[in-house]
């Protein structure tokens, strides 16, 4: 569970995020909205990379804490590497040895494990980083736009990856409306720094949808 | 490994044998033993002085996210040289201990210009670009003063490997065993490749962890360049080489980068010594010509087997 309070952070004169109280619940979450909405900040802010007052709150063995960076995976929309790092190099970096053979066969990057970063297809690096993510050993995923590099055959490969981790809670920003219908199940929804959606994702494709995207987006 | 190792072993022995006079490494003679003590003397400066460069050159690349910079980066080396110049100046002494000083200053200057309005990396790279600069000027204006000895400070920019006091070599104990403080912390250095946000989600404390890093490196750096002066070219070239090396963590690129940097310096030293007859070349100079000549072999000879 993750508590948000009524706040508000902004960067600069020229944006600024409202947020009004806000239970999260329910996993996998998704951040929806137009490109600049907010959605990546709002990520930062629930890993408190973002300090807010009052502070945000995830419920962690049992007890609500203050939020901390270590309560999260953090997968960001362009992740940073060094190109040198074999793939196997990077994904220790987790610090989960025991399940690094599992989860790279689950994503099928057991042949890949030796090859170096830099030679790798964006494709099979979102993979890569997919991978990491899950070997760190924690109780809240936020991935910020996962499916951006994906063609539709690794996007359905990536959810039954996901979908084997139950006991992770994912919150994903995303503005893939058909990774959300197959895998999400409580939408945020954001538009020009402000919520202005929150409820199942069936609810948000019945009647949440023209209020975060201009009225007639055609899906 | 092991043809590096070899290589640098060859080294050992080829720079206690040459020099501008030949000995003989089975039965020296008294005058000859300390001839040999000399030589081993700069042989291990030469390498302490090649290792201490390209870890901390190492570490600034991966916390700047930059492989060309060194541990100039701050300002400590025309910090450095600057002190030395107005030493000769003022004609007042130790230089090493202006020099010192100098780098000192200029490294506070940095940092502290880098804090304005918020720390981040950038400000703090910017602030050393500004930093430089300001001095350079200064090191030219004084030096155009100084017409007589305008020689000795060129020649000092170029950096000079010599036998060493017991007092700098206590200096270079302490900039190693701050190298030794840098690879301590591998591990972090490893996760620092990564972005921020997921540095921060594994455990490392940003901001505190890259300054940390960063003033530790810059106080090695400028605590060699304080003695021998500056060398360009080993730092930026012996950790890219190591990484076309090997692959992965940085335990393994500060041993391969210090052991190449380590052979470079070496070599070029017994160039600078025996290259010329009568005089000496300084080793600065010849790291630079003979770095750059070997980095773009070694560049153009390895197959481009990725990209970054
Ligand atoms: N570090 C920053 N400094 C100043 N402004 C920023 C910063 N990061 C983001 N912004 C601004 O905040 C607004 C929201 O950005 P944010 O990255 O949260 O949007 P987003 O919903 O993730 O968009 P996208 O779909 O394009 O990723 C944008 O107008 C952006 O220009
Ligand atoms: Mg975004």
């Amino acid at each position: 569970m993750i508590i948000v309070p009524e706040t508000s952070f902004s960067y600069n004169a020229h944006f600024s995020l409202s947020l009004p109280n806000i239970t999260i619940d329910t996993f996998p979450t998704f951040l929806i909205g137009p490109n600049g909405s907010g959605k990546t900040t709002l990520l930062k802010i629930l890993g408190g990379f973002f300090k807010v007052s009052p502070t945000v709150k995830v419920k962690w063995q049992g007890t609500l804490r203050e939020t901390r960076p270590i309560y999260f995976a953090y997968m960001p929309a362009k992740p940073t590497y060094d190109a040198n790092f074999t793939v196997r190099n990077y994904l220790m970096l987790s610090g989960n040895k025991r399940q690094l053979e599992t989860i790279a066969k689950e994503l099928e990057l057991t042949k890949w494990l030796g090859r170096r970063m830099g030679t790798l297809s964006s494709g099979w690096l979102q993979r890569v980083f997919i991978a990491r993510i899950l070997l760190q050993d924690t109780p809240y995923v936020l991935m910020d736009e996962p499916t951006s590099f994906l063609d539709p055959e690794a996007r359905k490969d990536l959810i039954e990856s996901l979908s084997r981790h139950p006991e992770r809670h994912f919150v994903i920003s995303s503005h893939d409306l058909a990774f959300l219908s197959s895998f999400g199940k409580f939408v945020i929804g954001l538009r020009d720094g402000n919520v202005v959606f929150r409820g199942s994702t069936r609810d948000f494709f019945e009647r949440g949808i023209e209020d975060v995207f201009v009225t007639g987006y055609i899906m | 490994m092991a043809l590096l190792l070899l290589l640098y072993v060859i080294t050992f022995f080829v720079s206690l044998s040459w020099g501008q006079v030949k000995v003989s490494l089975i039965w020296p003679t008294q005058e000859e033993l300390t001839l040999l003590y000399y030589r081993l003397n700069r042989f291990v400066t030469a390498s302490i002085v090649g290792a201490v460069l390209s870890c901390t050159a190492l570490t600034l690349q991966t916390v700047t996210r930059n492989y060309l910079v060194d541990s100039g980066l701050l300002g400590v080396n025309s910090g450095a040289v600057l002190g030395k110049v107005l030493s000769m100046f003022l004609k007042v002494g130790p230089s090493q201990l202006f020099a010192l000083a100098g780098s000192m200053v200029a490294l506070i200057a940095t940092f502290t210009l880098g804090s304005l309005g918020g720390s981040d990396i950038l400000r703090l790279v910017v602030a050393g670009v500004v930093v430089n600069s300001v001095l350079s000027s200064a090191i030219s204006l004084i030096s155009l003063y100084l017409y007589t000895s305008a020689a000795s400070v060129l020649s000092w920019t170029l950096g000079h490997i010599r036998t060493v006091s017991t007092s700098e070599l206590i200096i270079m104990v302490v900039s190693l065993v701050l190298c030794f403080v840098l690879v301590s912390r591998s591990k972090q250095l490893d996760i620092l490749t990564l972005s921020k946000e997921e540095a921060m989600s594994l455990g490392v404390n940003y901001r505190s962890e890259v300054f940390f890093l960063i003033a530790v490196s810059a106080l090695a750096g400028s605590l060699v360049s304080s003695i021998f002066g500056v060398f360009s070219f080993v730092g930026v070239a012996a950790p890219n080489m190591a990484r076309r090396i090997v692959s992965g963590g940085h335990l393994k690129l500060f041993l391969f980068s210090s052991i190449i940097g380590a052979l470079l310096m070496a070599v070029s030293d017994v160039i600078a010594r025996t290259s010329v007859a009568g005089i000496e070349i300084p080793t600065g100079l010849v790291v630079s010509f003979a770095g750059a000549v070997f980095y773009l072999y070694f560049f153009w000879s390895m197959s481009r087997d990725y990209s970054s």
